[in-house]
């Protein structure tokens, strides 16, 4: 009989549903893309920094899509509108608390991810542009840091609006969107809000799918201090994936501990003409050169920060990785990191002085 | 350094030396020469007390740069004495309400709301949407109090930091950095 010739079908194990569901999802969405190798030492805790970055940034989409539902971002009305986001509005302090926590958490993330980038020279070729890319994430972070200061339009916000305004004017041109007059006939605040929801985080979601691509395009950096012959093994990156959301949901529940214990405090409504408040933890270091050399120290030490992080990968070229390996670049690094918290602290002793 | 990588940098030194230098052609606004009125500096004085209330002396010198003011539209100028007097005496509380009143606002100061036995008596007070808004809005403090909702937000929070540690110690690489590094300066030695 024919039968004879057909070969016996090979036994297949019989998938669970959800397995199932993943197949059907991979084969229209290609999702399996997602497990291309990456070494094991990316799932420790500190190459995990960059993930941990993009949690909380989607914690910050999340709570902010719910507090746009409620604030309004008229200066006659901005401030009253956050305290009644607090007051009268279902879980609306705990949403805003989480805001402000994990906006916190996204800038000292994004810092540490920074220094274990420097640290471990992950930025060298080919990376130079990834780290272009995040670099400019970095600043379009504090970016979001800044306007959202502004937003709930309290004192601290008010000066911090004044002060961007001079930095404006001191940057001509180039600083005109952030001036009044760029648009007359509406407030400044309209505008910074438009940045805060679309603007910044349109950014930020379109340069961190080009820092993923380019992360799979190059794979992660090697650990320098693992050679390559090492018995180390590569695991898909969706295991990466796994190990940041743990990490993550550790993060969600220190922020949401937070949110219930130090709800963040709303300033007085904003009064021109004086200058009493002290700027968020990151601008520290800025308001004590400020208080030393003027307003202009402001800009200058922005824009010589910004362009010693952007020249770092082209003056540090050397294939060598290893910290100990690259004392002069570790060394001058660690003196910036040093001076600037050093004038960050001064800060707890200084008393807030009229610039403006 | 790359043709390429020149060529950006260069356009983009060229790009900033025209942004600055064209900053004249956007005159600065902000700035302004004339001296604050008596209204703005009665202002800056009640937002001084609210900010500030442990700072006497900023509080006491602005209020005096308010009644040395050459332009005393908008204040009255009487009540800003007054103020003055009441600071001296050390009563914040009176000066604060004198200022307000010496600029056309009502108190606004946060105040018991439960009424007097006299106040009960006399004409009910405007609704809130016809009184007129606050100048100074005292700083917000939520309440550090807890209450049932927020018991279960502390319950689910530590959930998830409990449920997040043990994930992501079952998700820990096979391998640490250490013995990596350990099992591969071995296998140089074998």
């Amino acid at each position: 009989m024919e039968d004879r010739d057909v070969p016996a079908p090979v036994p297949q194990r019989r998938r669970g549903p959800g397995r199932r569901l993943i197949g059907a999802v991979d084969e229209r969405l290609g999702v399996d893309a997602l497990r291309y190798p990456v070494p094991e030492h990316a799932n420790n805790l500190g190459w995990s920094l960059g993930g941990l970055t993009a949690f909380t940034f989607v914690i910050l989409l999340v709570t902010g899509v719910y507090l746009a539902q409620f604030y309004n971002p008229t200066p006659e009305a901005a401030n009253q509108s956050v305290r009644e986001i607090s007051t009268d509005v279902w879980l609306g302090e705990f949403t805003r608390s989480l805001h402000f926590w994990s906006a916190n958490a996204m800038v000292l993330l994004v810092i540490l991810h920074l220094l274990r980038v420097v640290l471990h020279g992950s930025y060298k070729r080919p990376r130079e542009g990834n780290f272009l890319v995040g670099v400019t994430m970095f600043a379009l972070v504090i970016g979001g840091m800044f306007t959202g200061t502004v937003l709930k339009w309290d004192q601290e916000g008010f000066e911090a609006l004044l002060h961007n305004i001079e930095v404006a004017y001191l940057l001509g041109g180039l600083g005109f969107w952030l001036t009044p007059e760029a648009a007359a006939n509406l407030p400044i605040l309209v505008r910074l809000y438009s940045a805060h929801l679309m603007l910044v985080p349109g950014l930020i979601i379109v340069l961190l799918v080009l820092h993923a691509l380019l992360v799979k395009r190059h794979g992660i950096s090697a650990h320098p201090s693992i050679p390559g012959r090492s018995r180390e093994l590569d695991e898909p990156f969706t295991h990466h994936l796994r190990r940041v959301g743990a990490f993550g949901l550790v993060l969600l529940g220190f922020l949401g501990l937070l949110s219930v214990l130090i709800p963040p405090i709303i300033g007085a409504t904003p009064v021109e003409g004086i200058e009493v408040t002290r700027p968020p933890w990151m601008f520290w270091w800025l308001y004590t050169l400020e208080n030393w050399f003027g307003l202009r120290a402001i800009l200058w030490a922005s824009v010589g920060l910004g362009v010693l992080l952007v020249l770092l990968p082209f003056i540090d070229r050397g294939p060598e990785r290893e910290w100990r390996r690259r004392p002069f670049v570790i060394a001058a690094v660690g003196l910036v990191v040093l001076l600037l918290i050093v004038l960050s602290l001064l800060v707890l002793v200084t008393e807030p002085e009229q610039h403006l | 350094m790359t043709g390429l990588l020149r060529a950006f940098l260069s356009t983009l030194a060229a790009l900033v030396v025209i942004g600055l230098s064209s900053g004249e052609a956007f005159a600065h606004g902000g700035e302004s020469d004339t001296p604050a009125s008596a209204a703005d500096l009665v202002e800056q004085t009640i937002a001084l007390m609210v900010n500030t209330p442990d700072d006497h002396e900023s509080v006491t010198h602005r209020l005096e740069e308010a009644l040395e003011a050459e332009d005393t539209g908008g204040a009255d100028m009487d009540l800003v004495a007054q103020a003055a007097e009441a600071l001296d005496e050390g009563d914040m509380g009176r000066a604060r309400e004198l200022l307000e009143g010496a600029i056309g606002m009502g108190s606004m100061m946060q105040e018991d709301p439960s009424p007097t036995p006299d106040e009960e008596d006399a004409e009910p007070t405007p609704a809130p949407e016809e009184s007129e808004p606050p100048l100074v809005l005292e700083e917000f403090r939520p309440s550090r109090s807890l209450d049932g909702g927020d018991w279960v937000l502390l319950a689910a929070s530590a959930a998830a930091v409990a449920v997040g540690a043990l994930l992501a110690w079952r998700f820990r690489p096979a391998d640490t950095i250490r013995s990596l590094r350990r099992g591969a300066r071995t296998g140089r030695e074998e």
